[in-house]
């Protein structure tokens, strides 16, 4: 009877807190999804008029080349900025912050996690001023006596990986310092006895009982950089034409620079489909190897 | 049991107290009037001038100007944006084109205009036309513009050009182009290409090339999706590309959004760029730079001609002010622009930029005509400007345009790709039966 009383109150504590998210979360993203179907639009007569078209967006979306672009652009920076970037250097330096004189540890952590609570639009401003025609990179290379190069324009997609390891790194470094932590350092000193190299060491024995800690982050980073868009948007704004401009930055220009409503919030789905997609791809494939 | 009372209701109060705290903005006779505007040379001296003259007048009236230092593309995504949501808005500098859409989604309150007199007397019919929909006014514009061709004559005569330049088909500017090109100017040719320079681009590069050539945007109540005017304004795009007349640094300089701030330096006092297609408020940036006395010499500006010698062509478009629909103080909103758009004060916002008026009695005002060569030059163009197709859809057909430029000026795609999807967005956008290929 204690129970049932308790968990009644439990209920109506936890009311509030569901009524906002419901309110906030669940409200725009069923608006959203509605959206999808329709072709409203941000300003003109269909912003109120609207009516429902069905999938059209969704045919119209399949069979646009651009749309395949931007996919390819979130593919590419998503694989190489955070999967492979940030978690390669994320895990490396949480490798060595283990190793390290402690307080060398904790300098270095702390230094790697300014970049990560620097708000993202301050970060762009950095890289832009780092990396834009007459910024200081170009300065330095000039000092050198060569070429400056249109770092922003060449190398768009390169400057924007690179902004963003910068940026993420912190994130994989805090979740490897603790799965770290967790690995018994008797197992790896029994298998140093018999023999193990620190690569054996390193690929037989920590990966596997980290794995969890690898998924959850993997899946993590990746739900994040596949919705990230300020940091892109304000150092290249998707450009120059193309190159840059990865699905949230399409999809922020198809719904408020191109005022289609209908066409972005399809999009968006789409972008939500392809997070759970890919987040039900990793707990099946490293569930299993590890 | 108690202290859990307790604890809950001290947590209520608190969130209340916050809630309506927040909330008590309106209190006493005291209104506070918030104006929008978009960042530009001129623009805040005279809303400054404004916002004395009318709290003077009004001593219960607060004014309150918030200035967006925005590119114009994010600055129209914000109008839309703030028009919708924000009723803390009340006057909002908005682009003339944006009106229409703006209109059919029921953002902007219709203005009356009747019992001014001013509207009748000073503004010239074209221009009321212009934002007169459905027989009301929702918008009173305080400027308009021509576009033309800049050049430097130094930079011209260095490269072998005949002075005076005037070239009467786009064969004749590619030919500069080119002499320009091999005399080592890094621009010979300036113009926005890039999304991020919004309207911009869409008007003041495409358009002034599309408009000289037999077919336009919209004609006849439909979108003309395909046509060999378009195809052609992006061949000559694509064929400033194809010269490598840009290296790839210049190129995105040229096509960066903030860009023009460049120009001062690198067009009026150096020698890097020998042609810049822009329009008439630029015009105050080069005599800021050289001096009224010296800038004729260097700087000239001649009309833009259309594709095959026909004759000329330009754009007009302009800014207005407007009320929001959701402002809860209309009238007085109203009261504000008919002051800031008054004689004098549009004199005063004259003197401090570049633009060119629609009033009749500041256009002939000898202050308006001595102080801006350009302006009295550049204001007959008018006789064969054309307007953006004042229709809801112009909006998202205008980022099609964009796209398409700055897919051709940074090679990514031809002048017939880009055509080509252009040719399938718009047709998407507009709907079926709202487009005819040509």
């Amino acid at each position: 009877m204690v129970y049932a009383d308790q968990a009644k109150k439990a209920r109506l504590m936890i009311l509030p807190a569901v009524f906002l998210i419901l309110l906030f979360y669940a409200g725009p993203v069923l608006l959203a999804v509605l959206y999808s179907f329709t072709d409203k639009m941000l300003v003109g007569l269909k912003s109120k008029h609207w009516s429902f078209v069905g999938l059209e967006n969704y045919i119209v979306m399949f069979s646009d080349k651009d749309f395949y672009l931007s996919l390819l652009n979130t593919v590419v920076f998503l694989v190489f900025s955070a999967i492979i970037g940030q978690q390669v250097l994320g895990f490396f330096l949480a490798q060595l912050c283990e190793s390290a004189n402690r307080s060398i540890a904790h300098l270095t952590s702390l230094i790697v996690l300014i970049s990560w609570v620097t708000p993202e639009v301050v970060v762009s401003f950095i890289f832009f001023a780092f990396l834009n025609p007459n910024g200081s990179l170009n300065n330095f290379l000039q000092l050198l006596h060569l070429k400056p190069v249109a770092w922003l324009y060449d190398h768009a997609m390169l400057a924007v990986i690179f902004t963003n390891v910068w940026r993420g790194t912190a994130f994989s470094m805090l979740m490897f310092q603790a799965a770290l932590k967790s690995v018994d350092t008797s197992v790896k000193e029994a298998a140093l006895i018999d023999g193990a190299s620190p690569g054996q060491i390193l690929s037989r024995i920590t990966l596997p009982i980290i794995s969890g800690s690898i998924m959850t982050n993997t899946i993590l980073i990746t739900l994040q950089t596949l919705g990230l868009f300020g940091l892109i948007y304000a150092l290249t704004g998707g450009g120059p034409g193309f190159k840059t401009t990865t699905l949230p930055i399409y999809m922020y220009d198809k719904a408020f620079a191109a005022y289609q409503i209908g066409y972005g919030t399809a999009m968006a789905i789409v972008m939500l489909g392809l997070g759970m997609i890919l987040s039900v791809i990793y707990v099946k494939k490293l569930g299993k190897d590890f | 049991m108690l202290k859990k009372t307790i604890a809950a209701v001290a947590g209520i109060c608190l969130a209340g107290s916050a809630v309506f705290a927040a909330g008590s903005k309106k209190s006493g006779k005291n209104v506070t009037l918030n104006v929008m505007y978009k960042e530009v040379t001129g623009y805040t001296p005279w809303l400054e001038q404004a916002k004395a003259q009318f709290e003077a007048a009004n001593p219960n009236v607060t004014v309150k100007l918030m200035c967006l230092p925005s590119t114009e593309a994010d600055y129209n995504t914000k109008t839309a944006l703030t028009l919708q949501t924000d009723n803390s808005v009340d006057v909002m500098v908005t682009d003339s084109f944006l009106v229409a859409s703006l209109v059919g989604s029921d953002c902007l309150a219709p203005l009356t205009v009747s019992n001014w007199t001013d509207w009748k007397t000073q503004y010239p019919e074209s221009i009321r036309a212009s934002q007169t929909i459905n027989g009301k006014v929702y918008a009173i514009p305080y400027t308009t513009d021509t576009r033309g061709l800049y050049y430097n004559a130094k930079t011209l005569a260095a490269a072998g050009i005949k002075m005076p330049w005037q070239p009467k088909s786009w064969a004749d500017i590619l030919d500069a182009v080119k002499k320009l090109h091999a005399a080592g100017v890094a621009y010979p040719i300036w113009m926005n290409g890039s999304k991020a320079q919004g309207e911009g681009t869409s008007m003041q590069t495409f358009e002034m090339l599309l408009s000289g050539t037999n077919d336009w945007l919209y004609e006849n109540g439909k979108w003309v999706t395909k046509s060999k005017g378009f195809t052609d304004s992006l061949k000559f795009i694509q064929s400033l590309k194809d010269m490598g007349i840009y290296s790839n640094i210049n190129l995105a300089t040229m096509l960066d959004a903030n860009g023009w701030q460049m120009l001062p330096e690198k067009f009026a006092k150096g020698s890097d760029v020998g042609i810049l297609l822009d329009g008439v408020w630029k015009a105050a940036d080069w005599i800021n730079a050289l001096g009224a006395d010296k800038v004729q010499d260097v700087i000239k500006v001649v009309p833009m001609p259309n594709q095959n010698g026909t004759g000329f062509t330009s754009m007009s478009g302009g800014w207005t002010l407007a009320v929001s629909k959701l402002s809860s103080k209309k009238d007085v909103a109203l009261a504000f622009i008919k002051l800031a758009v008054n004689k004098e004060n549009m004199v005063f916002f004259t003197t401090k930029g570049g633009d060119m008026t629609v009033r009749t009695d500041v256009g002939s005002d000898p202050r308006y005509v001595q102080l801006n060569y350009y302006r009295s030059a550049m204001t007959p163009y008018i006789g064969w400007t054309r307007f953006r197709p004042a229709v809801d859809g112009y909006p998202s057909v205008s980022i099609e345009i964009q796209t398409a430029v700055e897919s051709v000026i940074s090679g990514q795609k031809t002048a017939e790709e880009a055509a080509a999807v252009y040719d399938t967005n718009v047709r998407k956008i507009v709907g079926k039966g709202n487009y005819i290929q040509k």
